[in-house]
């Protein structure tokens, strides 16, 4: 199995961004967009919840609808549609393929 | 393997021959399958969470007496929620014959993740592959011998909604129990580092007088399953940290995703081999809809346009219904009257008639809604949609389902607090539920306010009833400790209502309440009744009178209405009208009255049915708590709310 990059981490206040170069948070994606999950952050029955609806690194991620200001975001994750509020959604970490812009 | 047919009932005589347990992911159709086995009723919806306590029925086929038992749904074996805890002890435990895992066949990968888990633990199980009507909507075809061939054990398609596979399965289910259908479950094998830790531990597990295979004790320790922590050695449990640690060291990652990485990984080859994806057959039509119900826009104008058309169509079919009813009955009464002449007569049959005519036209409207909404899958898109209010009084969108269902009753809406995932997020919300104004206090503002005073002020009345809502879940955020999760819901498929399901679920509800209420009603306006014309309640009136008449501005006689309304909020208006045989309450209270009344009779108390399940949920003192507050509460601001108002009008 395919580890690189894939990650931990507890949430840290002086921790920066730059740190995970290259990533991005859910979030972040456009509807449409997808994203390879990279790292979990956050607290740790919500990480552990995440992984068991398949939330898990190397997993494909898809944004299919948003709600902005402070909304939740909706995913296709591995055939199922999972609402997944802001504060759990800015601590799950993607890499964007290029092709996937 | 003795192959005698004769079932063993002639020994136990009303003990089951078999039990049969149905266990899966949440919104999969085990409860429909379940009525489809007992013939029951239990509550189905197309949303995740409504099963949350175990429930048991039986039923009798090819000989064999066997008992079904209805699990809520989980979508793992750990035990982070009641639910979880519930299915898993449930499993262990009580041992059932065997398990029918029931599996939503278009959201196979995340199903099968419990399934690993069931063979991980070595219970028998058999597959309901479920919903297969829906994975072929979707373009999803699946190889059902070449899964349970990987699997080893028994898979049989089922359209649960429809009944078609249903016999098949309880006959491969009794093949399992009765060992004539040999299981070669798979075994479940993780990576190298891992799976040597694993083995280390259940070395040390092996003696551990314990329920759970030592294998599965193993992988719940190495994922620091607090449950488990507790059943075994302290010495097992330091040694499973020492080697969490070292796979957290090895991997970078904490244990319990590493194993769900696995899992997800085997799955995975699982499916790639057992299923295909051919071209979607029937979407279009509902993603567009879909797409405008949860619009970032429109989705919260359709919402308010639902609500909205909602409550109008309650309160004009109440309405209409009411009128013809009362009506009728005016015409009965006085024949009924002068037959008998009794007051405890009137008592018992104004009881009958206020229930008839006030209770049913506006509580069939509100169960009927109810159910289509639940069926059509729409409270998740609402939970969806109002997230980011709901976070602003320290909840998330989760909450609004239980808040929804207060709108009918708010006992059953209590319990739908259990979909929250923390202590804390259940109180905050069956707090909150205690306020909305459930169909029994619907029908005292509209009987009172709506219809007398004036529909737009019963509307006013609920819409402030919306920002003391936000208030007090507020207030109970800021006064309770605890921790709190975000939102973290799965969103099930559009459809359009069944007429089937939608009816018999209105039928069931209704059904219940006539039993409990009608004798309610009958028995209390007897009482009343009889008590009035001795005199008793006279003194009892007087007593309250600083209350009622000083401090609320209310007519004497309001007293007792309130004390029985602690017993259902209906009884407020159906007391005066019983006592003065008409629902046409103008004779007895002005309209400012009849404001500050349904005011009060709003938040007052919860009633005892509410009190009861309050106290199931958090105990006696936090119902004693939440029940002083309101009973403060009410008193306090209706007070206010007769001042304000009179200097209004
Ligand atoms: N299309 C389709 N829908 C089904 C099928 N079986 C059940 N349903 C629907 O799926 C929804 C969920 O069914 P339930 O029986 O309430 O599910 P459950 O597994 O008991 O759910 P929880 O108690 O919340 O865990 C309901 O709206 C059912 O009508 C099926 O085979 N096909
Ligand atoms: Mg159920």
């Amino acid at each position: 199995m395919d580890n690189s990059g894939a990650g931990y981490s507890e949430p840290h206040r002086h921790r920066h961004r730059q740190r995970f170069r290259g990533l991005v948070s859910l979030l972040e994606l456009k509807n449409g967009q997808k994203g390879v999950v990279t790292l979990l952050q956050g607290n740790k029955k919500v990480i552990h919840r995440l992984s068991e609806l398949g939330i898990v690194p190397n997993t494909v991620v898809e944004v299919i609808n948003s709600i902005p200001f402070g909304g939740p975001v909706e995913v296709l994750v591995r055939g199922s549609r999972l609402a997944i509020g802001r504060d759990v959604a800015k601590g799950i970490l993607l890499r964007v393929e290029e092709d996937g812009k | 393997m003795s192959s005698c047919h004769v079932p063993s009932s002639a020994k136990r005589d009303d003990k089951a021959d078999l039990v049969v347990a149905l266990a899966g992911n949440a919104n999969v159709g085990k409860s429909t399958l379940f009525n489809q086995l007992t013939g029951l009723h239990q509550h189905v919806g197309n949303w995740p969470g409504k099963t949350v306590e175990k429930f048991e029925g039986s039923l009798v086929v090819d000989g064999y007496k066997i008992d079904v038992i209805d699990l809520p749904g989980i979508y793992s074996l750990s035990t982070f929620s009641i639910e979880e805890l519930i299915s898993r002890e449930h499993i262990v435990l009580e041992k059932p014959d065997v398990v029918i895992n029931v599996v939503d066949a278009s959201v196979l990968e995340r199903n099968l993740f419990f399934t690993l888990q069931l063979l991980e633990l070595q219970t028998p199980i058999v597959i309901a592959l479920n919903m297969v009507d829906l994975a072929e909507d979707r373009g999803l075809s699946v190889d059902e011998k070449k899964l349970s061939e990987i699997l080893g054990v028994p898979i049989v398609p089922t359209i649960a909604s429809k009944g078609i596979g249903v016999y098949e399965l309880i006959r491969q289910a009794i093949n399992v129990a009765e060992r004539k259908t040999k299981l070669r479950p798979m075994n479940v094998k993780y990576g190298k580092d891992v799976e040597e830790r694993i083995e280390k531990l259940t070395e040390l597990i092996k003696n551990g007088d314990l329920h759970y295979p030592p294998r599965f004790v193993a992988v719940k320790l190495l994922e620091g399953d607090e449950d488990i922590k507790k059943k075994v050695d302290k010495k097992v449990v330091e040694a499973a940290e020492k080697f969490a640690k070292e796979i957290e060291e090895i991997r970078g990652i904490p244990v319990p995703i590493v194993i769900a990485s696995e899992r997800y990984a085997i799955i995975s080859r699982i499916i790639k081999e057992s299923r295909k994806i051919l071209a979607p057959s029937k979407i279009g039509l509902v993603e567009k809809v879909d797409q405008l119900l949860t619009h970032k826009i429109l989705g919260y104008l359709i919402m308010t346009i639902v609500f909205f058309s909602s409550f109008y169509a309650i309160f004009t079919f109440g309405d209409y219904v009411s009128t013809i009813l009362s009506a009728a009955f005016e015409t009965l009464k006085p024949s009924i009257v002068n037959i008998t002449g009794e007051i405890l007569w009137e008592g018992f049959f104004g009881g009958f008639v206020a229930g008839v005519t006030l209770l049913l036209p506006f509580v069939l409207p509100f169960y009927l809604l109810l159910s289509i909404l639940e069926d059509t899958g729409y409270l998740p898109r609402v939970a969806f949609l109002l997230d980011n209010v709901m976070h602003k009084v320290g909840l998330h969108g989760k909450a609004i389902i239980p808040l929804i269902m207060g709108y009918a009753c708010n006992v059953p809406a209590c319990y739908a607090c259990r979909i929250m995932d923390t202590q804390r997020e259940r109180l905050i919300s069956a707090f909150a539920v205690t306020f909305i104004p459930c169909a029994a206090r619907i029908i005292v503002v509209y009987g009172l306010v709506g219809a007398f005073v004036g529909i737009e002020w019963a509307y006013a009345l609920l819409l402030i009833n919306l920002a003391i809502i936000m208030g007090m879940a507020r207030l109970a955020f800021k006064v309770c400790p605890g921790e709190s999760m975000g939102l973290i819901i799965e969103v099930p498929p559009l459809r359009l209502p069944t007429m089937r399901v939608v009816l018999t679920q209105t039928w069931n509800s209704i059904k219940s309440i006539m039993y409990v209420v009608f004798p309610i009603y009958i028995i209390g306006g007897g009482i009343l009744a009889a008590l009035y014309s001795f005199n008793v309640l006279q003194p009892v009136e007087e007593l309250l009178t600083p209350l009622t008449v000083e401090w609320l501005g209310l007519p004497t006689y309001a007293g007792i209405p309130l004390l029985f309304g602690v017993v259902r909020k209906e009884m407020v208006i159906i007391m005066p009208a019983i006592l003065f045989g008409t629902t046409d309450f103008v004779s007895m209270f002005t309209p400012l009255q009849m404001l500050t009344l349904a005011f009060v009779a709003m938040y007052y108390i919860p009633c005892a049915a509410t009190f009861a399940m309050l106290k199931k949920e958090f105990g006696w003192k936090t119902a004693c708590y939440i029940t002083a507050f309101e009973v403060a509460f009410a008193i306090l601001l209706g007070g206010l709310f007769y001042r304000s108002l009179d200097a209004l009008f």
